[in-house]
């Protein structure tokens, strides 16, 4: 096999050679930095690719495998026989001592704020995505943030060590909290609290999504537990299980179930629908891409959508919607308005 | 929007060691992190869904008790998924016939290959999906597995190689049969018609 290849070997190459190159399905399933600049070289030396290259990408993403779905459930269940075999079960996670432990584990939390922040800007770190595009960051205790578009992240520069580790966050991020604690006593700098206006959570290390839009604050969990508090009243924080999602909205804490993929698939440049109306597309359209929506017909929002869509290039987001429900959209970039008329 | 890089997790070495060291909380982690990808695998392997859960409970009831002696593998999944492989085909070589389960070439492996519906619609997805689904019936399944590994599973060319217990060098011939399969079988008229949907609008 011919591992090396030329640049100019690329010149003339047709969408079935992309497809049969294995550095260009290395790139496309896996890229690195590496693959990702000569990728980006070839596209520039030879513009004419440019289309092929984004086809056979698409191409390569839109083909999947069927998945056999261990239902949370049963996943759970699973886990209770496994957990009974290995002794776990000794340690039931009652007490607060013990689900700091349990804190390690992922969760994810959807949160929408509306927060003034009083922090003086100097000593702060404050970093704003534009519409479009994700951001991934490094906090200075090392843990990780991925912010969606459109969103915003402010925390102090330095955390003394004695502090504990908070952020402020709006729009919608993914963090995974390095975790700190490791016995006995919970100490300040080992807590790591994030605040969304009115609300904040509470974890110890956790991965965990914040989301704050229009005016709603959701807080769903993927396991382990965390703690959630109103910023305004010292009740009682509300503890989550796994599964749970919280909807903070007009002054109101109500829990439901979910399904936690939809709420993280953002992160993988990914967009999760099932069953969703138009109308919370087109928010999110409006939230992630910054456009205004323009629609002709109302009736068009009442229409439903399922699927797994690729955000990462906005055009074939849109052509996707489009097609899937025979409408047209049509970006007017100068206006930054999103047209949508019935085909 | 850039798509984050696949396989950057560094907490999964921590969690992996705090496992080792007999943290609950890290175990459960990796439970929950691979048992549904597990699960997945295990089902092109056999379609008896109670086996392939037997199956993941031994595999993590096995590490826990063997933690102290279990190493550091350098890929975590790896290490999941090839210890899960074995204890499958091990049982269910067993259950078919009183074989001994050296015989891994022979296995079944199934999958089905899917244009996601919201790219092609209507007639033209079902017959291009068809077309798909008859050309990967056409492939061994130690080639289905393979393809299974690398593009559902990401896995690199030297941890499919690991899975499946075969060499690096077996893997890119396995893999450039495959591709070359596929490629020789779907009309060039399917992948014609694929470019189309895509490029509509530059013909416009």
């Amino acid at each position: 096999m011919k591992m090396k290849k030329q640049l100019s070997d690329y010149q003339f190459h047709t969408l079935s050679d992309l497809i049969n190159d294995q550095s260009f399905m290395l790139w496309v399933t896996q890229p690195t930095q590496e693959l990702d600049i000569k990728w980006n070289s070839i596209q520039q030396t030879y513009p004419a690719l440019i289309p092929i290259i984004a086809s056979g990408k698409e191409l390569v993403l839109s083909m999947r495998f069927d998945t056999a779905v261990l239902g949370q459930q049963e996943q759970q269940e699973l886990w209770k026989s496994i957990a009974a075999k290995t002794t776990l079960k000794a340690n039931p996670p009652k007490t607060i001592k013990l689900w700091y432990r349990y804190a390690a584990a992922a969760i994810l939390v959807g949160v929408l704020f509306t927060a003034g922040l009083f922090y003086s800007s100097f000593q702060q770190v404050n970093i704003q995505t534009p519409y479009g595009q994700l951001k991934t960051l490094t906090l200075p205790d090392g843990s990780i943030v991925t912010l969606n578009a459109n969103s915003n992240i402010k925390y102090d520069k330095t955390w003394a060590a004695n502090d504990i580790r908070e952020v402020w966050i709006e729009g919608e991020a993914f963090l995974n909290v390095k975790h700190l604690h490791q016995s006995g006593q919970v100490k300040n700098h080992q807590r790591f609290i994030v605040h969304t206006g009115a609300l904040q959570v509470e974890v110890l290390g956790t991965s965990f999504n914040v989301n704050d839009r229009r005016g709603r604050t959701e807080v769903a969990l993927l396991e382990g537990k965390i703690s959630l508090g109103l910023d305004q009243q010292a009740k009682d924080p509300l503890i989550l299980a796994p599964g749970d999602i919280v909807e903070y909205t007009g002054g109101r804490l109500n829990k439901k179930p979910i399904n936690v993929v939809e709420y993280a698939s953002w992160k993988d440049g990914k967009l999760y629908f099932k069953d969703v109306p138009l109308v919370k597309i087109f928010n999110d359209i409006e939230d992630i891409y910054g456009y205004k929506i323009k629609v002709d017909d109302p009736n068009i929002l009442t229409r439903r959508l399922s699927g797994t869509m690729s955000s990462t290039n906005e055009k074939v987001f849109f052509e996707t919607i489009a097609r899937t429900l025979n409408i047209s959209i049509t970006p007017n970039h100068a206006s930054r308005e999103l047209i949508i008329k019935a085909n | 929007m850039q798509t984050p890089y696949p396989h950057f997790d560094e907490s999964e070495d921590l969690h992996w060691k705090a496992f080792k060291s007999g943290n609950a909380a890290s175990f459960s982690h990796l439970y929950q992190k691979y048992s549904a990808g597990l699960y997945n695998y295990g089902a092109k392997f056999s379609t008896d869904k109670d086996l392939i859960k037997e199956c993941i409970q031994e595999l993590f009831v096995a590490i826990w008790t063997k933690r102290d002696s279990v190493g550091n593998p350098e890929h975590i999944k790896n290490y999941l998924y090839k210890s899960f492989r074995n204890l499958l085909l091990k049982k269910t070589t067993q259950l078919q016939k009183n074989h001994s389960f050296d015989e891994t070439e022979n296995y079944e492996f199934n999958v089905s290959l899917n244009i996601e519906e919201a790219l092609i619609d209507g007639e033209r997805r079902q017959k291009i999906t068809e077309q798909l689904q008859l050309t990967i019936s056409g492939l061994t399944p130690r080639q289905k597995e393979a393809i299974f590994l690398k593009f559902y599973e990401q896995l690199s060319y030297e941890e499919v190689a690991e899975v499946m217990g075969i060499t690096v060098k077996a893997t890119y011939k396995i893999m450039a049969r495959s591709l070359d399969f596929l490629k020789d079988n779907l009309s060039k008229e399917d992948l014609l018609l694929l470019y189309l949907v895509f490029n509509l609008r530059l013909l416009n």
